[in-house]
């Protein structure tokens, strides 16, 4: 009887101990942005008045006759001329609200894992939103035992239009490379249990002929940046905490041979 | 010879010949995996085979040798695959070239997408009467 009792206690403990999966909370990905500007204002006020009057009198008796006339002209003109000219510059953060849902989704496909929601970032002091002990201090991550907070190292548009060789068709390119840092914190001990940039890429090429004019798909762009980067991160994790194999190594679409790469046959 | 003595060596026999005629598969990143030939040409060979990928299209180049001293009719067309063995686009017409005696001609060809990740080229050559593949 005693056997058995123990028997149930594991088996309860190793039950409550698997549906306890590590939960991890994936922040939006945090950006800093330098905006800059440069006003000119011409301010021109012309203001300008002018009164004239003219009175005539003329009297003629039997005895004497009389004329008089008075005339008179008031002009005023006033000009007033401001212009100024400078340019300013601030550091904008923020928080981008796109690109980590494929990040989640590839996590949760991994099954090693949990995820709670995060609280986004609103507030409109600037740096302290890489301050990411604070914000877990403050509770920005409900139930989690680990945040990937993710920063933007780089975002790059690129629209290209180059010949192809041997035809007289061109290769209109739209693309977007996004580059961001990575970094899994504990969120009991702050301890950094992997860090590693990730890669997301997308591109919408068309084929077009001299003259006519293609309006590239962003959407498309931006699905694929945010699915290849999910697939890196999720990969990268893996790779780092030595889960195992990440099973979904599909390459993004497109990827498949690198570009310039010149394979040779074998005869 | 007592004829059911010969049934069992007619089959074994067919058995052997039917091995020896099968054609072993081609090595995958060899030229005769991305070659499809309609008829096994005797004189015309496809001595190099290169592809890269430029501006996210494949672009492949081939080089076709004509080993006759006489002038060699070739019709070729390329098949485009996507990334699952899928063909992209629709079917290319076929493109004749000829390839004078004992000359190299080369052969270029750019994916009509960006989907296309992989190729075939078809060829065949009326003139040669070669065995089927």
């Amino acid at each position: 009887m005693k056997a058995l009792r123990l028997l149930f206690l594991m088996s309860s403990l190793f039950g409550a101990c698997s549906a306890q999966a590590t939960k991890i909370a994936v922040t939006d990905l945090a950006y800093a942005e330098r905006v800059s500007g440069y006003f000119h204002i011409v301010d021109y006020h012309n203001k300008s008045s002018e009164r004239a009057s003219h009175s005539e009198r003329e009297r003629d008796g039997f005895e004497s006759s009389s004329a008089s006339s008075r005339s008179s002209y008031n002009g005023k003109s006033q000009t007033d001329y401001t212009e100024v000219e400078s340019s300013y510059s601030y550091i904008e953060y923020g928080e981008l609200r796109k690109f980590v849902g494929d990040i989640k989704g590839e996590i949760l496909k991994t099954g090693d894992f949990k995820l709670s929601q995060a609280k986004p970032y609103t507030a409109k002091s600037g740096e302290q939103i890489y301050d990411i002990i604070s914000r877990i201090k403050k509770g920005a991550y409900p139930g989690a035992d680990y945040v990937l907070f993710g920063t933007v190292s780089d975002l790059d548009f690129r629209n290209e239009v180059n010949p192809i060789i041997g035809t007289d068709t061109l290769s209109s390119t739209f693309s977007l490379t996004l580059v961001a840092e990575f970094s899994l914190i504990s969120t009991r001990t702050y301890e950094v249990k992997a860090a590693f940039s990730a890669t997301g890429e997308g591109q919408d090429v068309r084929i077009v002929t001299g003259g006519s004019r293609v309006v590239p798909s962003r959407g498309k762009v931006v699905s694929e940046v945010s699915k290849s980067l999910g697939l890196d991160v999720a990969r990268q994790i893996n790779e780092q905490l030595g889960i195992g194999a990440y099973q979904n190594t599909a390459p993004a679409p497109g990827n498949a041979m690198q570009e310039g790469e010149v394979v040779h046959f074998a005869p | 010879m007592h004829p059911f003595k010969i049934v069992p060596l007619a089959i074994a026999l067919s058995l052997l010949s039917g091995c020896a005629s099968h054609k072993p598969p081609p090595r995958p990143g060899s030229i005769h995996a991305k070659v499809e030939q309609l008829s096994e040409m005797s004189y015309l060979q496809i001595t190099d085979l290169r592809a890269v990928k430029r501006n996210h299209l494949l672009t492949v180049q081939a080089e076709i040798n004509n080993t006759d001293s006489d002038n060699q009719q070739l019709y070729y067309r390329f098949k485009w695959l996507d990334a699952n063995g899928f063909t992209v686009g629709s079917e290319e017409a076929w493109k004749p070239v000829l390839v004078y005696a004992y000359q190299k001609q080369t052969l270029t060809a750019v994916a009509p997408s960006p989907q296309a990740t992989d190729f075939r080229l078809v060829v065949q050559s009326p003139d040669n009467t070669g065995n089927l593949p």
